[in-house]
């Protein structure tokens, strides 16, 4: 279970000061799928990278699962990110020098997971996103579609409790992006939380709730059933 | 449209500030040595171009054999000159030329100069126009031509002409000269030059009584137009016997014309040449630095370029999109070039003209100088330069970028992990490159310094010495010197360490050796301080011993292999049976040659034609007073000949100095390249994998296992370039040692350049990776991974 209390983002440059959130209060309860829209500029990202543990907040409280990280160091975020947080990105940043199956396997070898397990769990990720029989590719030799299926088998491969996905679909044509939203919708009824940014209103139509944010605010939020 | 294509290139030199800093630093350096070198070079290849009739004018060379060795001379017979002229309808000219070093009193200081005495039609044969006076001065044996150095030297604010100008010869007596005329300044280019000039008179002393035994400076020959030197040269022959009637001793072998603007092969070579001439070996080695600068900055630029190209590629993406033709890109990208280039070669003139020339005219003594609107050759080298390294570091980064479809780089044509192969490569050889420039430029460095610090293997300090001319002189002069109270001991020899040598057989159980032989006094060893290895010197009371016995250096044991008791083993040397009294440390005796096996042997006192006298530190001036003093009281007709000991090598120590210093700054700023190319390239390095460090960090990796996996790679690249550059310079310095080995024998490098070398390397690449390491582990996720790429 996630919280934030009034969560403020302030970019200072040398010519302007941009407020890119400005005083986010919001809950995501546990196995909850969560769609963030809103215009261009609106702060998703911000919001998103805050919740990721990836940046800190201005200011503002955040409790991730019980504990209070809003001043936390980044050495403090990081061990906490460690295996609880997967992230899916619009333009995949899968490792490039790396095979389909390496890159999957990354987050478990920085868990230490045992070798036998590892194989395993990284086939397993790999069968499930249909990308096994690429997985000695390099990404350069894959389509959009699945690399992206590459970055969510690697996303989910250390079962994190939480999915973070900044326009996952936005990359793809509207073939691969539905295999991309299915694929985000099983995990959720897994039990997995998703919270993900999007401009497609179908895309966003998969989560139970759509929250809309406009110049770093919370405007609307939709529930679906 | 070409306004928007200087402006973008101005606004990219800006947004990539180290790398634009370090590709026009770079640049500007390695275009100022190359703006140096060729300058230098240019110099050493038109010596003495400039006289108008250069192509038909020639030095009179002669050759001689010396023991096992045939040498050129530069020093002509003085009678040739009359005799050329008589005999050949084909000479036009003949110029006598002779130089002696006189002495002026100026103010209170003496000062040495060299005055040149020449016939009359010197200005006829030479170029050499005339600020002030005529050429007829000449004609006047008490005219004084100066060179227009001479005349801002001795008359600062003063017009020279009709000034008195007094000289003491260097048979001590005072000339009272009068300036007649001043010469115009003389061409960079200048190998033949002069200072104080009168006519050849032989009113002078030094030019008084020549016959055929007489050499003089040079002897110059100008041919007709279309006369064959060829023609002239086949018949030297009853000249030669006419010279070797009067000097048996010393016969000739051939006489040579060597021209003043092509000199013969071996110009460097020949000894007492009146017109300088340079080896060749030198504008290698200048050439080679340059080149190899000119390659390094390229090649820097040339990766720098290419680690920007993925910045960069969101325009370039755009201007393809936008209907960017390749031809507009790759113009886009040469404009850039030029512009880089154009600053480089802008700062690089300013380097040359502010720092390097002036230092290359102060450790050369030569000059050299960008007076542009003088020369032709200069503006072309320099648009050259300038197109040369816009093409060559542009022409790659511009295709690639051109070329570049950010959907198909490589993808499907090439496997990926090949490129990567590729690129690691690509890293080893710059890694290589940094390493052999550094690890040359401290060996370079570490050679001069050897050289000046040559140990001679005797302290030549306390020693001065007297040429004799007869050989009566010995016994009387050393009997007055030893009462000197400042003379700690006197010593004679035939053949004297560092001016003569004899080069001849010796037969060691059979088998002939070649060894140099010194002809030498008993005592002769300890007076000139050489060290004892093993045995004994000669026992100088011991005369018919003595005549048995020889001293050996510890060269002569080596490379004839003799056995260890080496003293008491016998040889034959000239025929005659001798034992080997003793072994002294090897010593030098000309400049930093290769150390040749030696033998001391007594000789007689009658055969002495040196005397050496060993004196009380810093008593020199004192000692050198009292044997003019004694010289004049036995030999009143003659004026004495002696030298410090210590002088004998300065002329090798200069020269080695200056060409030392020359190639010390010129590697220094190699080395300098080389590091900020290392780091501009460090620099890459990491930038390029700040996307993968981001991704990693995300995905669980720490900061120390981030900062170990960037460093891994660089770090073990830069190990396997090391070793490659090293396992490289040094076989390839081996190599040119073994080469050079007559030139360069006593230099052993050891490992201490390599040490020295790769701690720089190692350094530059240690701050280059902890400055980077810090901002890889310190990056902003959020920021860097936003961004495609
Ligand atoms: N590192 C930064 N420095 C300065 N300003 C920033 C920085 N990152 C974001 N901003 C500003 O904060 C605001 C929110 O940016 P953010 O990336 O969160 O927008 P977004 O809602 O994700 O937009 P989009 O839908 O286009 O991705 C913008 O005005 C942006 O300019
Ligand atoms: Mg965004």
């Amino acid at each position: 279970m996630i919280q934030t209390i009034n969560l403020q983002k302030l970019f200072a440059t040398e010519e302007v000061e941009t407020t890119a959130l400005n005083g986010i209060s919001m809950d995501v309860k546990d196995g909850e799928f969560v769609a963030i829209m809103g215009p261009s500029g609106c702060g998703k990202s911000t919001l998103l990278n805050i919740l990721g543990l990836l940046d800190n907040p201005t200011d503002g409280e955040y409790n991730f699962y019980g504990t209070a990280v809003a001043r936390m160091t980044e050495r403090q975020r990081a061990q906490l990110r460690k295996g609880s947080i997967g992230f899916v990105f619009q333009s995949f940043n899968l490792i490039d020098e790396l095979t389909v199956y390496e890159n999957v396997e990354l987050p478990l070898l920085y868990l230490k997971t045992p070798a036998d397990e590892r194989k395993q769990r990284v086939e397993a990720a790999l069968e499930r996103m249909a990308i096994m029989h690429r997985r000695n590719h390099f990404p350069q030799q894959l389509s959009g579609g699945q690399q992206q299926r590459t970055a969510i088998a690697r996303a989910v491969v250390a079962k994190p409790k939480l999915i973070l996905a900044d326009e996952p679909t936005g990359n793809l044509d509207s073939k691969n992006g539905e295999e991309v939203m299915k694929l985000l919708g099983e995990l959720n009824d897994e039990g997995t939380t998703i919270i993900m940014v999007t401009h497609s209103p179908y895309d966003a139509g998969f989560a139970h709730r759509i929250v809309n944010l406009f110049d770093g605010k919370v405007v609307t939020e939709n529930f679906h059933v | 449209m070409l306004r928007t294509y200087f402006l973008l290139a101005w606004r990219n030199l800006l947004a990539n500030k180290l790398a634009s800093l370090i590709n026009i630093v770079g640049l500007s350096i390695a275009v100022a040595c190359s703006i140096t070198v060729f300058l230098t070079l240019r110099n050493f290849w038109t010596l003495d171009d400039f006289h108008a009739n250069g192509d038909r004018i020639y030095m009179l060379e002669y050759v001689q054999k010396h023991q096992d060795e045939t040498r050129t001379f530069g020093d002509a017979p003085a009678l040739m000159a009359n005799a050329l002229a008589a005999d050949f309808p084909q000479v036009k000219h003949t110029v006598r030329v002779e130089r002696e070093n006189v002495t002026v009193y100026r103010n209170e200081s003496v000062i040495s100069e060299m005055i040149t005495y020449a016939d009359a039609n010197f200005f006829d044969v030479f170029t050499f126009p005339l600020a002030q006076g005529s050429p007829a001065a000449l004609r006047d044996p008490s005219a004084l031509i100066l060179s227009h150095d001479m005349a801002l030297k001795y008359f600062p604010d003063q017009n020279p002409i009709g000034q008195p100008f007094t000289v003491l010869t260097g048979s001590r007596e005072q000339k009272q000269f009068v300036v007649r005329g001043v010469a115009a300044d003389f061409p960079d280019n200048i190998g033949f030059k002069f200072a104080l000039l009168t006519g050849y008179h032989p009113v002078h002393t030094a030019l008084k009584n020549q016959d055929w035994s007489s050499h003089i400076s040079a002897v110059f020959v100008e041919l007709h137009p279309r006369a064959n030197i060829a023609t002239l040269a086949r018949q030297m022959k009853p000249y030669m016997v006419r010279y070797n009637a009067r000097n048996p001793e010393k016969p000739i072998e051939s006489f040579v014309f060597d021209n003043l603007r092509q000199p013969a092969q071996n110009a460097y070579d020949v000894d007492r040449r009146p017109a300088e001439a340079n080896h060749p070996l030198i504008s290698l080695v200048f050439g080679a630095i340059a080149l190899v600068m000119m390659a390094i900055s390229c090649v820097n630029y040339v990766n720098i370029s290419l680690g920007g190209v993925t910045r960069r590629l969101k325009e370039i993406g755009m201007r393809k999109v936008l209907g960017g033709t390749r031809q507009q890109l790759i113009g886009q990208f040469m404009i850039e070039n030029l512009l880089l280039c154009a600053f480089a070669l802008a700062f690089g003139l300013l380097i040359t003209e502010l720092f390097l020339i002036p230092l290359f005219n102060d450790i050369m003594t030569m000059t050299i100088s960008l007076n542009v609107g003088q020369n032709g050759t200069l503006w072309v080298f320099l648009i050259g330069l300038l197109l040369f390294t816009a093409v060559v570091s542009g022409a790659y980064p511009a295709l690639y970028v051109s070329a570049f479809r950010p959907t198909v780089v490589f993808a499907g044509k090439l496997k990926f992990s090949d490129r990567r192969t590729v690129a690691r490569v690509l890293l080893v050889g710059q890694f290589a490159l940094a390493f052999i420039a550094v690890i040359i430029g401290v060996a370079l460095t570490h050679a001069g310094k050897q050289w000046q610090n040559i140990d001679w293997g005797y302290t030549p300090d306390n020693a001065l010495v007297l040429r004799l001319t007869d050989s009566t002189q010995y016994t009387i002069l050393k009997n007055e010197l030893g009462q000197l109270p400042n003379v700690r001991a006197v010593s004679g020899a035939q053949s004297h360490v560092g001016e003569s040598m004899n080069s001849q057989s010796v037969w060691v159980g059979g088998i002939e050796k070649q060894a140099l032989v010194f002809d030498v006094g008993p005592d002769y060893p300890q007076t000139l301080g050489l060290q004892l290895a093993q045995g004994r010197f000669f026992d100088p009371q011991r005369r018919a011993e003595n005549t048995q016995s020889v001293l050996v250096n510890q060269t002569f044991v080596e490379q004839h292999g003799l056995k260890q008791p080496v003293v008491g083993q016998s040889m034959r040397l000239d025929s005659q049976l001798v034992t080997v009294a003793g072994v002294v440390q090897d010593f030098k005796w000309f400049g930093s040659g290769a150390e040749r096996p030696a033998i001391l042997r007594p000789a007689p006192e009658s055969r002495f034609t040196y005397l050496i006298a060993d004196f009380e530190p810093g008593r020199g001036p004192q000692v050198a007073t009292a044997v003019t003093r004694i010289w004049k009281a036995h030999v009143p007709t003659m004026t004495p000949s002696w030298f410090y000991q210590k002088d004998v090598f300065e002329n090798f120590n200069t020269t080695s100095r200056k060409l030392s210093a020359g190639f010390g700054v010129l590697s220094g700023l190699a080395l300098l390249i080389a590091c900020m190319g290392l780091y501009g390239l460090a620099t890459q390095h990491f930038v390029r994998r700040i996307k993968e460090v981001s991704v990693r960090k995300v995905l669980g990796a720490t900061v120390s296992q981030v900062i170990l996996l960037v460093n891994r790679e660089f770090i073990s690249l830069l190990l396997v370039a090391g070793g490659l550059a090293n396992a490289l310079c040094f076989t390839g310095i081996q190599l040119l040692l073994q080469q050079t080995q007559p030139f360069t024998g006593g230099l052993r490098l050891g490992l201490w350049p390599y040490l020295v070398a790769n701690g720089v390397v190692l350094l530059t690449a240690a701050l280059a990776v902890s400055v980077q390491s810090w901002k890889v582990a310190t990056v902003k996720l959020a920021e860097s991974l936003k961004n495609p790429d």
